[in-house]
């Protein structure tokens, strides 16, 4: 028979399930004529057994299958961010200059000659042209074939073309104005915006060296805890000047 | 001998299945991944949360663990159990967790139980005094270290044994023993005072089972 000390020490290889059937043998008969190891061994089986089967944990919610498989296929799509970021730094100066261009556009609309899609006014000259040509006045039906192109005669056509490439060259120049406008808008616009980061740049270097002179002048103070302050000499009183504490004095 | 309560739930994957989904799910087949989460999701959270106690965190831990198993499949290697694998993970943010939740309030706060109204009806059904008896016994676990916490409700939840304790909170076995026994020595003299009474813990033991 084996003593109580003898049985707590076998409680755990026995609760682990590694004790060997005649160990095991030798505690159950101890246990049935011990009530202290009895109990002992009780309370740990019930720990164990609440531990086990006591589910009074709290729920997972619903949805929790649903939000680990959409976040992993979060994870599984390529990483955009790098670009994501460039896209930013890049985009936003680019949308800010566009949306200012769009109000440029929108409060003074460039003023530009309407480019002619086709050919639909014939030249004077045209009409010159073909009267030294043909001897006579072009008639109406012939004019509106000349407009639509393709009966036009080489002699006048030439002419035709300069007067539309003229027209062209009128519209590319005012586009030119009206981007060089927009180009010392915005050169105006970065100025100030430089001006005014400039100026912020200066006010915060200005309220830095206050700070820094106001906690040099902290710092300079002696500390009341300081214990070499008692060391110093007290500093004098002010006294007034002698010519102010010299002259008469006024009783009451 | 305790009842094992793990082994005989119904819910576990058997492992020939348990490998076809891992290779399913590891080729990105997002249903093998839901069965996945959908058999161990329950067991993991209640390991969690038993070791937080705070039920948001514990999600968020459970989220997390499972993500870092989906995204490291290729290095899980076959003769371990997935579940082993997921505690292990889980365990080991719950570490994380617990040292960053000391850093910001100085303790670990395990005053947070469950409310009076979450299982209501289960209450109900049980004697009044095997619920405080039970309770007693959760607060004594929750006095316990958190490898103890650990190595206590793996080896009564999830009947774990000491060599996958030790493989699960990544310790050598002797270390998993000696959490495991030093946890029972620390709830016996928790407690002693409590059951006094020997008919408390066979009245309790009968309300366990």
């Amino acid at each position: 028979m084996i003593t109580c000390q003898h049985a707590r020490h076998l409680f755990d290889s026995y609760l682990d399930g590694e004790l060997s059937a005649n160990l095991q043998t030798e505690l159950h008969a101890h246990r049935l004529n011990c009530t202290a190891c009895q109990n002992e061994l009780a309370l740990l089986e019930a720990c164990g057994d609440v531990i086990a089967m006591d589910r009074r944990e709290p729920q997972l919610s619903m949805s929790f299958t649903d939000r680990v498989l959409l976040a992993q296929r979060g994870r599984r799509m390529p990483k955009r961010r790098r670009w994501g970021r460039s896209f930013w730094l890049v985009g936003s100066p680019l949308a800010a200059a566009a949306s200012v261009a769009f109000m440029l556009s929108v409060i003074a609309p460039p003023t530009r000659p309407q480019v002619a899609s086709r050919i639909e006014v014939l030249a004077p000259e045209a009409r010159e042209k073909w009267l030294a040509v043909a001897g006579r006045e072009a008639t109406v039906e012939e004019e509106q074939g000349w407009k639509k192109g393709h009966e036009m005669p080489a002699e006048i056509y030439d002419l035709t073309l300069a007067k539309f490439l003229n027209q062209s060259k009128s519209a590319v120049e005012g586009t030119c104005e009206t981007a060089a406008s927009l180009k010392s808008f915005m050169g105006a616009v970065l100025a100030n915006t430089n001006d005014m980061v400039v100026a912020q740049l200066r006010s915060a270097q200005q309220e830095k060296a206050a700070a820094t002179t106001v906690q040099e002048r902290l710092n300079s103070e002696i500390d009341p805890l300081d214990p070499s302050y008692l060391s110093q000499p007290p500093a004098a009183p002010d006294f007034p000047n002698e010519s102010e504490w010299a002259g008469p004095v006024e009783a009451l | 001998m305790f009842f094992r309560q793990a082994e005989s739930e119904g819910s576990r994957l058997s492992r020939r299945t348990e490998k076809r989904l891992i290779a399913q799910a590891r080729d990105g087949n997002e249903e093998a991944a839901r069965l996945l989460v959908e058999a161990h999701k329950d067991r993991l959270f209640a390991f969690v949360w038993r070791i937080l106690r705070d039920h948001h965190e514990s999600e968020e831990i459970c989220q997390e663990a499972f993500l870092r198993a989906f995204s490291s499949l290729e290095s899980f290697s076959a003769e371990y159990r997935f579940s082993t694998w997921l505690f292990t993970i889980a365990y080991r943010l719950c570490l994380n967790h617990i040292r960053r939740r000391k850093s910001l309030t100085g303790d670990v706060d395990f005053s947070e139980m469950p409310s009076e109204e979450e299982d209501a009806c289960e209450r109900l059904a049980e004697s009044e005094e095997a619920r405080r008896l039970k309770d007693r016994i959760w607060e004594a676990v929750d006095q316990l270290s958190v490898q103890q916490r650990a190595a206590v409700i793996l080896f009564y939840r999830e009947g774990q044994s000491c060599e996958a304790i030790a493989q699960t909170l990544g310790i050598p076995m002797a270390t998993a023993k000696s959490h495991l026994h030093r946890a029972r020595g620390r709830l016996r003299e928790s407690l002693a005072g409590v059951f006094s009474d020997p008919s408390q813990v066979e009245a309790l033991r009968e309300a366990a089972s």
